[in-house]
């Protein structure tokens, strides 16, 4: 669904990306994190055609992003971190945009709206941020595009608003559809997301299956870490240790995204020597 | 799917433009219509003993171009804004569309209503004037302008195609310039008519060095002493089709400029 080959962007003198490669299919939902400032959102505009690449291609379901077609924008719904809404109702906000998307289902917009527990009769001006932030995660949802991009949907909304988005995002998943988020928020999306990628200094750190990653990499909690080797990542908690070690028993352990991302970041050789070493078996 | 045009597609961008600006257009006409009234007030009060339909006209294209480019200049400002520009350059609609729906709303509806505002307001302003030339008829006068007259139709035909190219002027600097776009976008053009006046007169001299008048398509030159005359003009066809270029080519070179300027934007 999106290829991109040897990216490079650039904001006048500040290098972003110099040089990646990566893929996203359709059927999944991918996490993209990183540090702030690494160009997580910069990938997603270039995505989505608000920015264009110094050099390299990016082709997004067979069309280039910078050239904005009608067709392709149709088929992409980007949630920018910050954001825009017009101050109308929402049923003029639906009226005025939802006839540019194609396979937008007014009936399941009513039902993440319900899910969401949105104020229907309200302008959008007089919404609170986590409000307006839903109304336009429900639209994104049920515009049906073939591609979600989302920067950092989970802030802004409140505890129970964050277990709600899951809920509906969940629902939303299917075969066609591709969803990429980028945030910080690691433990808002853990239950989500099928494909890790990990952004630093330019360049993809890492980019694996939650199922790969499960498979050999364990997340354990140990009072005594003295029997362990190979540890790739250890926090200090209260009672004892949180560890990221080797999966070589084979044992089937949750993935802790916060554990892996720091794992990954301060220790990136020996992760990927663990996946490059595996992969060849 | 057709990605370059679809009437359909500007329809529903116009009707999208109209239904979520509704609110600032309508306060945007009432301070039209009170600047109006104020104008016209004043005129009424400070234009003397004799009231002229020319002053009318005169006051009508200056609030035109004022007014005109301050609105042309507001019609892609949500791009100086990366909220507001992202939600406008994500929107599936053609850059074309999106232009052309800029310049229904510049071209078409702002001059459609202010026109109409300023027939009603001046109006009231000349009822009022006859008013007191019924009441006062040796003291007060008021001089209508001849429609009729070639050189007044040519006055109106050389304004409105400058109105024009004005208006698209500004609605180029609405999506180059992120900041004080329409001070800017005016220097800009103020500076630009100067460099042409300039090489204008530079060029006119050259040609006087040389015992030549000069007025772009032709060039004459006179000599007393044996009653020598030339005349050196480009052919018929050139000069019309700079003549035609210089009164038509300024609007469309503008847009096509800020459709291009579109397609680049990045946010």
């Amino acid at each position: 669904m999106i290829d991109i080959q040897n990216l490079h962007f650039a904001y006048k003198k500040k290098k972003v990306y110099d040089g990646i490669s990566l893929s996203f299919q359709a059927g999944y939902v991918y996490g993209l994190l990183g540090k702030n400032g690494t160009g997580k959102s910069t990938l997603l505009r270039c995505i989505c055609g608000l920015l264009f690449p110094d050099a390299g291609t990016i082709d997004v379901l067979g069309f280039n992003p910078a050239e904005r077609k009608p067709a392709f924008l149709q088929d992409v719904f980007i949630v920018p971190e910050e954001f825009y809404l017009p101050d109308v109702s929402i049923q003029k906000y639906v009226r005025c945009n939802a006839p540019f998307y194609a396979k937008f289902s007014q009936r399941e917009f009513e039902n993440y709206l319900k899910e969401f527990d949105v104020p229907v009769q309200n302008t959008l001006q007089q919404m609170s941020y986590g409000q307006k932030k839903k109304v336009l995660i429900a639209f994104a949802l049920a515009c049906n595009t073939s591609l979600l991009l989302m920067d950092e949907p989970s802030n802004g909304l409140d505890i129970l608003s964050k277990t709600q988005f899951r809920k509906v995002l969940a629902g939303a998943v299917n075969e066609n559809k591709c969803i990429i988020i980028s945030t910080h928020q690691v433990k808002d999306l853990e239950t989500l997301i099928d494909f890790v990628t990990i952004v630093d200094e330019g360049k993809i750190l890492f980019s694996q299956s939650i199922d790969e990653i499960s498979s050999k990499l364990a997340f354990k909690f140990s009072q005594d870490k003295n029997n362990m080797s190979n540890i790739l990542y250890e926090e200090q908690t209260l009672s004892g240790s949180a560890l990221v070690i080797p999966n070589d028993d084979d044992e089937s352990t949750k993935v802790d995204l916060e554990l892996l991302y720091k794992a990954v970041v301060t220790n990136p050789q020996m992760v990927r020597q663990i996946f490059t070493h595996s992969s060849k078996i | 799917m057709n990605n370059r045009f679809s009437f359909k597609r500007l329809l529903l961008l116009v009707q999208k433009q109209f239904s979520e600006n509704v609110k600032l257009y309508l306060y945007g006409t009432l301070a039209l219509l009170g600047l109006l009234a104020i104008v016209m007030f004043l005129w009424t009060q400070i234009g003397g003993n004799t009231y002229k339909e020319e002053t009318l006209f005169n006051l009508y294209l200056i609030g035109l171009y004022i007014a005109g480019g301050v609105f042309a200049n507001y019609s892609f400002g949500m791009l100086s804004n990366k909220d507001k520009g992202i939600y406008w350059l994500t929107l599936p609609a053609s850059h074309g569309e999106k232009l052309v729906c800029a310049i229904f709303y510049n071209l078409i509806v702002f001059t459609i209503i202010y026109t109409l505002f300023y027939f009603v307001v001046s109006q009231g302003a000349v009822a009022y004037i006859k008013g007191l030339i019924k009441h006062d008829p040796f003291k007060y006068h008021y001089e209508t302008i001849n429609w009729n007259d070639d050189d007044i139709n040519d006055e109106v035909t050389v304004f409105t195609y400058a109105f024009f190219a004005v208006q698209a002027f500004y609605l180029l600097g609405s999506v180059g310039i992120k900041r004080f776009s329409f001070v800017l976008t005016t220097a800009i053009g103020a500076l630009l008519i100067i460099g042409f006046i300039f090489f204008m007169q530079y060029l006119s001299a050259s040609f006087s060095k040389n015992s030549l008048s000069f007025n772009i398509i032709n060039a004459r030159s006179y000599s007393n002493e044996g009653n020598v005359y030339h005349e050196y003009s480009i052919s018929r066809f050139a000069s019309d089709t700079i003549i035609f270029l210089a009164k038509f080519i300024w609007a469309p070179f503008f847009w096509l400029v800020t459709w291009f300027k579109l397609k680049e934007k990045e946010i």
